[in-house]
């Protein structure tokens, strides 16, 4: 810019200079011509009128030795005298001597070819036979200029050397403002703001520069607080258990924080690239791409390489303009540990009951067996008897709950006949429905596949609450439906039925919707609970329809 | 945007569409031996389904190298790393076929209402060395890494004796009763479709390794 600007100016000047010498020489050439030729004139009017017609007269007539003087005869032209040189050549045809002859003397310039040299010439008429001319030469012009040549060319130099001095000074007057918003600009984008010092003499180029000035420091302190909140953002983050990692729409992972690189196992060279670098797992990547193209909210357990998770993806395009889904993932492993240990605990505790419960079960048969009909102890022993045999049941449930607490769905897997497992259990019942006088009926069939050990519990409680809680004289019905995606079956009971209050709460475990029933119809508060969790191990949907006085229907429904 | 930039954009979005076809295929081998243990006719016909998705992905991978070729004409080590690339779909796409072909045997097994014969813990443990060396082959493309190309190599040989140890197992249930045939011979053919996803991925590994050092070789 400022060489430029030197330049430009360097070469305005010198292009003034030379324009201004050009016309000083043009001038000052045209006026010397002009004097010359009114001095030719004169001398030659001065002479004519001198003359005394005498051409050896002529030379003293002659005012300086630079004159030539020629006489020339009219009637032939020829040269009667020249000073200078001896000439043969006609001369009444040229354009003086014609002009004389015409009465318009006039001065002429032209290369003479005699004196070889560019002559001034000037004649007037002599009488009436002779012409009188006079000439001189024009080197005398430009000996003018010759002598005015080493004062132009001073000139020259200091005009350019002013002008160079003038254009550096201005162009640096505008330079050096940008120059200064330019590192002002620079230690911004590097972090480190130099404010801008604003001392430009130019009023415009001031304005500019404190403008700028204010500009910068502005964007500075919001580039301050954004890396400040950004940094109590990525402290906050990298300090909370769960894992959290930011996609954009074209799934680049824009964020994540400390606890998702330790769980995918990467550094934070995962930043900026594809979630299919970050997440091996393709059916996790393919949720997660479903959310990205625009599919919703998910929120699903998932197991991650032996890792429980639960996993949050969350859209949050509305929000954030370069962010399009959030993924949460909360470790469940604790959780889970947890819950085993109790259900540890269930089992251990259980076992260790079961051991001197058999015996005391065992102790009060012999008992009952002992005691004759008409004891006065004998009802105490049964008692001892009755609530010993309840309690194993309940010891027993206790187990089997635990047990399925702890079990997987690819566990001892085959297909399983829904008919044929309420046909045995029917059979088992059989008795019990005979006392109170119930019919059962049986209808449809369908296969799942699952442990047949776990479905026949099942199946066994949903029976065994059909039975112990219907009517003297109720029904049971099984049915069992096949639909496309999922096989369900229900048990129907024309039982004294549930309030619709209890239902919510049915499947806690000891759980008792008449705490004072309870005791008469037995069974231990377990039974729905284990129905639950095998429904839970089979992700199987459990409904339960009731009206009291009317009966329950309850129907587990198993995807295909 | 500089002409380098642009061209490492191109080969980033090769490979990454590369990863999605491995994933997927990894996720149909999977689903074939879950449904396989499971008698999950679903999940086996969910698996057949992506097949032509695998097919998909391998045309649009050829086009896209083929193209990249044309247009940017890269060479030495990028040049490596297309060509690998356009060698690598073919094993990968042969393996999600494998993989549909266990699934449609599973559907076949499935459909007859059965139990099984045999305990599927070998083929299971095959299945998921299958899933671990397609998955480590190409993650070695994409990282570079030639020690693990070598070492996912070497789990063939475990592949190759889990291979034989079902296939006497499986004689043997024939010896013994040879109502067992018809499900061991199916029981055969997955088991050595899962052979040969093994050795596909050891193609794999070898053009990782050609990839890195410009030498192939077979090993």
């Amino acid at each position: 810019m400022t060489k430029k600007m030197l330049w430009r100016t360097f070469l305005i000047a010198l292009l003034a200079a030379v324009i201004v010498l050009a016309a000083g020489i043009g001038v000052i050439s045209f006026q010397a011509s002009n004097t010359q030729k009114r001095e030719l004139e004169v001398d030659a009017n001065l002479i004519a009128q001198l003359w005394d017609g005498d051409v050896a007269s002529l030379e003293t007539l002659r005012p300086h030795a630079d004159l030539r003087i020629t006489v020339i005869n009219i009637s032939d032209g020829e040269v009667i005298y020249d000073n200078t040189a001896e000439v043969d050549e006609e001369h009444l045809t040229r354009p003086e001597v014609q002009a004389a002859l015409n009465g318009q003397p006039q001065a002429f310039v032209r290369w003479s070819e005699t004196m070889e040299c560019t002559m001034y010439y000037y004649a007037v008429r002599y009488g009436e036979e002779q012409v009188l001319r006079v000439a001189v030469r024009q080197s005398a012009v430009t000996d003018y200029v010759l002598s005015l040549l080493p004062f132009t060319v001073l000139a020259l130099g200091l005009a350019l050397l002013i002008s160079y001095l003038v254009a550096n000074r201005s162009s640096r007057a505008v330079t050096q403002p940008v120059k200064d918003i330019q590192l002002s600009l620079r230690s911004l984008n590097q972090g480190s703001y130099v404010p801008l010092r604003c001392d430009s003499s130019n009023p415009e180029l001031y304005a500019v520069m404190t403008e700028t000035d204010e500009l910068f420091s502005k964007v500075n302190e919001n580039l301050k607080k954004l890396q400040d909140s950004r940094a109590r953002l990525s402290f906050v983050l990298d300090n909370v258990s769960q894992s959290i990692v930011a996609f954009d729409r074209d799934g680049t992972v824009t964020l994540i924080n400390r606890a998702a690189m330790s769980l995918f196992g990467v550094n934070s060279s995962a930043l900026g690239q594809n979630l299919l670098y970050l997440i091996e797992d393709n059916k996790l990547s393919r949720k997660i791409s479903q959310v990205l193209d625009g599919g919703g909210d998910q929120h699903f357990e998932y197991e991650l390489r032996d890792h429980p998770l639960n996993v949050d993806l969350i859209d949050v395009a509305k929000y954030e303009a370069d962010v399009k889904m959030i993924m949460i993932l909360t470790d469940l492993s604790a959780e889970k540990l947890a819950i085993r240990q109790r259900s540890d605990f269930f089992a251990n505790a259980g076992h260790e009951l079961k051991t001197p419960l058999t015996s005391l079960q065992g102790m009060s048969e012999l008992l009952l067996e002992k005691e004759p009909a008409d004891s006065p102890n004998r009802k105490y022993v049964e008692r001892i008897h009755k609530e010993t045999v309840r309690l194993n049941d309940l010891i027993l449930d206790m187990l089997k709950l635990s047990s399925l607490e702890q079990a997987s769905a690819d566990e001892a897997v085959q297909a399983v006949q829904l008919s044929a497992v309420f046909q045995d259990i029917s059979a088992e019942f059989a008795g019990q429905m005979e006392q109170k006088g119930i019919a059962y009926t049986q209808t449809g069939e369908g296969k799942i596949f699952a442990d047949p050990k776990k479905i026949y519990t099942c199946c066994e409680n949903l029976f065994s609450n059909a039975v112990r809680y219907n009517k003297q004289g109720g029904r049971v019905e099984v049915v069992i439906e096949n639909f496309p995606q999922s096989v369900r079956f229900s048990v129907r009971d024309t039982g004294i039925g549930i309030e619709q209050k209890h239902i919510p709460r049915l499947c806690e475990r000891f759980y008792r919707v008449d705490k004072s029933r309870s005791k008469n119809t037995g069974g231990t508060g377990l039974g729905l609970a284990i129905v639950k969790h095998v429904c839970q191990i089979y992700d199987a949907k459990l409904t339960i329809v009731s009206a009291p006085d009317e009966g329950t229907t309850v129907s587990v429904t198993f995807k295909k | 945007m500089s002409i380098r930039k642009y061209f490492e954009e191109e080969l980033n979005a090769l490979k990454l569409a590369l990863v999605k076809m491995c994933r997927t295929t990894e996720e149909m081998i999977d689903g074939a031996i879950h449904a396989l243990i499971m008698q999950d006719t679903v999940l086996a016909k969910n698996v057949i389904e992506m097949d032509p998705d695998v097919d998909a992905m391998e045309l649009d991978i050829e086009k896209k190298c083929l193209r990249f070729m044309l247009r940017q004409a890269p060479v030495a080590k990028d040049f490596r790393e297309v060509s690998t690339t356009l060698k690598l779909i073919t094993d990968i796409e042969r393996i999600g076929d494998q993989a549909s072909d266990i699934s449609e045997l599973v559907v076949h097994l499935a459909e007859r209402k059965c139990r099984y014969v045999k305990d599927l813990q070998h083929i299971e443990r095959m299945g998921k060395l299958a899933v671990k060396m397609v998955h480590n082959s190409v993650d070695s493309f994409i990282r570079n890494d030639n020690d693990l190309a070598m070492e996912t190599a070497r789990l063939d040989d475990e592949m190759d004796e889990l291979f034989n140890v079902v296939m006497d197992e499986l004689i043997e249930l024939i010896k013994k009763d040879s109502q067992n045939a018809d499900q061991a011979i199916i029981f055969m053919m997955i088991t050595k479709y899962l052979e040969r996803i093994g050795d596909h991925a050891v193609n794999v590994c070898e053009w990782t390794e050609y990839n890195e050092t410009g030498v192939h070789q077979k090993y």
